[in-house]
């Protein structure tokens, strides 16, 4: 039960998260709410892009300073209650996790024990630009379940109507695309204790023979234009110049990336989607973590009830960080919203779904994914490696990553 | 009795005031530079991941290092970098301020134009704008193809993406011009109506009389762009991230990613202690080698 003498004294809480200017301004409203609802506590804000958020964060742990309510994400969950930073949530009374599913909940436990509260859910998915479709004649129905195969095809065909347009982009380097290509085979790409690569090495091979191919027939960017790509070009960039016909991005993404392209988009889950071994995931967008060391856990698990269940906060927010995990606010924010966030509520519930829920990725996923999938992944689309010399790399610099951080 | 008025104070107290003076630059740099380089080299020793204490492992990082693909692809790259920005932007340098250090009207004006861009110098700005003069059919495909030439993926080719940094950073050439221009004035006219005198030409009087003179100002330009090329960073982080197939992969961008992105710390102090002991070395031997062709007091 919530103590009213506690509830009354005083508290200054800090309250970081990695931001946009937009989420900043919606944050700063949220929170103003908030602070009308329980004067007595008063809540600074701290903000960072995503790159530069995690080194600050390091470094207020490291000198003992967290901020009492922190944004966490999936990658970074487990390093942060192996040191000890986050308060453990399994006991709390304040925080409402009814309109949560327990698929959900379990997203944010260590353990076995709550260390975090899932603000939203995420996917990725393949947009499609329908324009592009038609102008080349090839009927695509986004709600079908293609075989990679038959993907594949439609891919090369689109070149071939259209020879200034390819079909996708390269996603030979996207690590969740290819651990999402592992769970088709029935496999998953980090084993369950997360000490070594899970994925086979034949199952590999075939994931960069099926880019390598892919790229032959015209049916993904050739190699030098998917490099070329700018790091601080918006997501989606291709597919918004017209470059091709699908592009992959996450559920978050695809407003700007409708925006941006000037007309309609299409969304559709990745090939083999209706398959048994059901290869979509919830994937955790972003959860509200509580320092352990916080000196007024009361107030700071006000402040994650009030931006967790508050329907008003809700309707602030909209989908800006994620498809809203608590159901009642998600349903009603797409009844009074429609359009773009009705439209990404409904694809996010088809994908939940089908979905299953896995374990976390290990805390070097982020270097494997990103760095060493990127450059071998590289080296097979400009021909420097087979394959099968590239799966045996991969595997062999994987799995000596994931060993250096035990 | 004194005639005169003291009124300097003794050799002993006039030092204190130095001191006195110097006190702000000195802690400055005693914290803000001193302390971190000293921390770093602790940290070197140490595995160290911000997020729990340091943990020391000796020379580990160092051997780990020697047997990292990465680390010796950065160092190729860096080297190629600085083996043909430097001497490419020296050249540059010196024969733009050769023809512009003419007294013809407007020519400030060309002056202050051809500074600008080392003022904007390794800006995040600039490098987004240079990366989009290089972009598939942007601003220099086009102006190719004007003349007929179909232009390469520049940022997507491995051959050529690390040309568009060195390219970036040539450009910057203003800053040295300056110095060689300053150099310039201080050579007397009468040097060269002398030798006009004796029938040397244009090519004659550069090599015979405005090189020897201005070789202490480009030993100082030499020396000053390489320590500065071994640190280039921004352009390459804005326009590349090191790719394509780590074709660009500078040192300190290795570093920073080891640092930052991987929280390899321990690691990446190591990378930055070996990067201070290369610098160093670099720096030595330009100055032995010196004495070779360096002339000063010329005239």
């Amino acid at each position: 039960m919530t103590k009213p003498a506690a509830s009354q004294q005083q508290a200054n809480i800090t309250f970081a998260f990695w931001t946009t200017p937009i989420r900043t301004k919606l944050t700063e409203q949220a929170v103003a709410l908030f602070e009308k609802k329980y004067p007595n506590i008063h809540v600074t804000l701290e903000y960072e892009p995503w790159s530069n958020y995690w080194t600050k964060l390091a470094t207020e742990a490291a000198s003992g300073t967290l901020p009492d309510v922190m944004q966490m994400d999936a990658s970074y969950l487990e390093q942060y209650v192996t040191n000890g930073s986050l308060l453990n949530l399994s006991d709390q009374h304040v925080i409402d996790l009814s309109q949560l599913s327990p698929q959900v909940v379990n997203m944010g436990k260590v353990n076995g024990s709550l260390y975090a509260i899932p603000v939203a859910v995420n996917t990725f998915c393949e947009i499609l630009n329908p324009k592009i479709f038609k102008e080349a004649g090839i009927a695509v129905d986004p709600n079908k379940s293609y075989s990679w195969q038959q993907w594949f095809n439609i891919m090369v065909d689109v070149h071939k109507k259209l020879p200034s347009v390819y079909g996708t982009t390269d996603d030979v380097y996207q690590g969740a695309v290819l651990a999402y290509w592992a769970r088709s085979h029935g496999q998953s790409l980090f084993t369950a204790d997360g000490k070594s690569i899970g994925i086979s090495k034949q199952v590999l091979a075939s994931w960069f023979s099926y880019w390598l191919n892919l790229q032959e027939q015209g049916g993904c960017l050739p190699a030098q234009q998917t490099v070329s790509i700018s790091p601080s070009a918006p997501p989606g960039y291709p597919l918004i110049k017209g470059e091709v016909a699908a592009t992959y991005a996450s559920i978050g993404q695809d407003g700007e990336i409708q925006t941006l392209l000037g007309s309609p988009i299409e969304r559709m889950m990745f090939p083999g989607w209706a398959s048994p071994s059901k290869p979509n995931i919830l994937h955790p967008a972003m959860y509200w973590t509580i320092w352990s060391k916080t000196k007024y856990p009361q107030a700071a698990e006000e402040l994650v009830n009030f931006l967790e269940n508050n329907p008003q906060v809700a309707e602030i927010f909209k989908n800006d960080r994620g498809v809203i995990a608590n159901q009642a606010n998600r349903n009603l924010d797409a009844k009074k919203f429609g359009g773009l966030v009705a439209q990404q509520d409904e694809f996010m519930d088809k994908v939940e779904k089908v979905s299953s829920t896995v374990p976390l990725d290990p805390p070097q996923a982020g270097e494997i994914e990103g760095n060493l999938l990127e450059t071998i992944g590289q080296e097979v689309i400009f021909k420097k490696l087979t394959p099968e010399q590239a799966a045996e790399q991969f595997i062999q610099q994987a799995d000596q990553i994931l060993k250096q951080g035990q | 009795m004194r005639t005169t008025l003291n009124v300097t104070s003794s050799p002993g107290k006039r030092d204190n005031v130095a001191y006195v003076f110097l006190l702000p630059w000195l802690i400055g740099f005693v914290t803000l530079t001193l302390g971190p380089v000293l921390a770093s080299f602790y940290f070197s020793l140490t595995n160290y991941d911000l997020l729990s204490a340091p943990r020391f492992i000796g020379v580990a990082n160092f051997t780990n290092i020697f047997s990292d693909p990465y680390f010796w692809t950065s160092l190729k790259v860096t080297l190629t970098y600085v083996a043909i920005s430097v001497p490419l932007r020296l050249i540059v340098a010196l024969l733009v301020a050769a023809l512009v250090n003419k007294p013809i009207r407007g020519m400030s004006i060309y002056r202050a134009l051809i500074y600008l861009p080392s003022l904007l110098g390794g800006s995040v700005g600039t490098a987004i704008g240079w990366q989009a003069l290089f972009s598939q059919n942007g601003p220099i495909d086009q102006a190719l193809g004007l003349v007929g030439i179909r232009g390469p993926i520049w940022l997507g080719n491995p051959n050529t993406a690390l040309l568009v940094i060195i390219l970036m950073t040539v450009w910057q050439f203003g800053s040295e011009m300056v110095v060689f221009m300053a150099g310039m004035k201080q050579i007397p006219v009468h040097l060269y109506e002398a030798s006009v005198i004796d029938g040397a030409g244009l090519w004659t009087r550069f090599t015979k009389i405005t090189l020897p003179i201005l070789t202490p100002i480009i030993f100082f330009n030499l020396v000053m762009g390489t320590i500065n090329s071994f640190m280039v960073f921004t352009q390459v982080y804005v326009i590349t991230d090191g790719g394509p197939l780590n074709a660009t992969l500078v040192y300190v961008l290795y570093l920073y990613e080891q640092g930052f992105q991987y929280f390899h710390m321990g690691y990446a102090a190591a990378l930055a202690v070996l990067l201070f002991i290369l610098i160093a070395i670099f720096t030595g031997v330009f100055f032995l080698t010196s004495r070779w062709w360096v002339k000063y007091d010329l005239y």
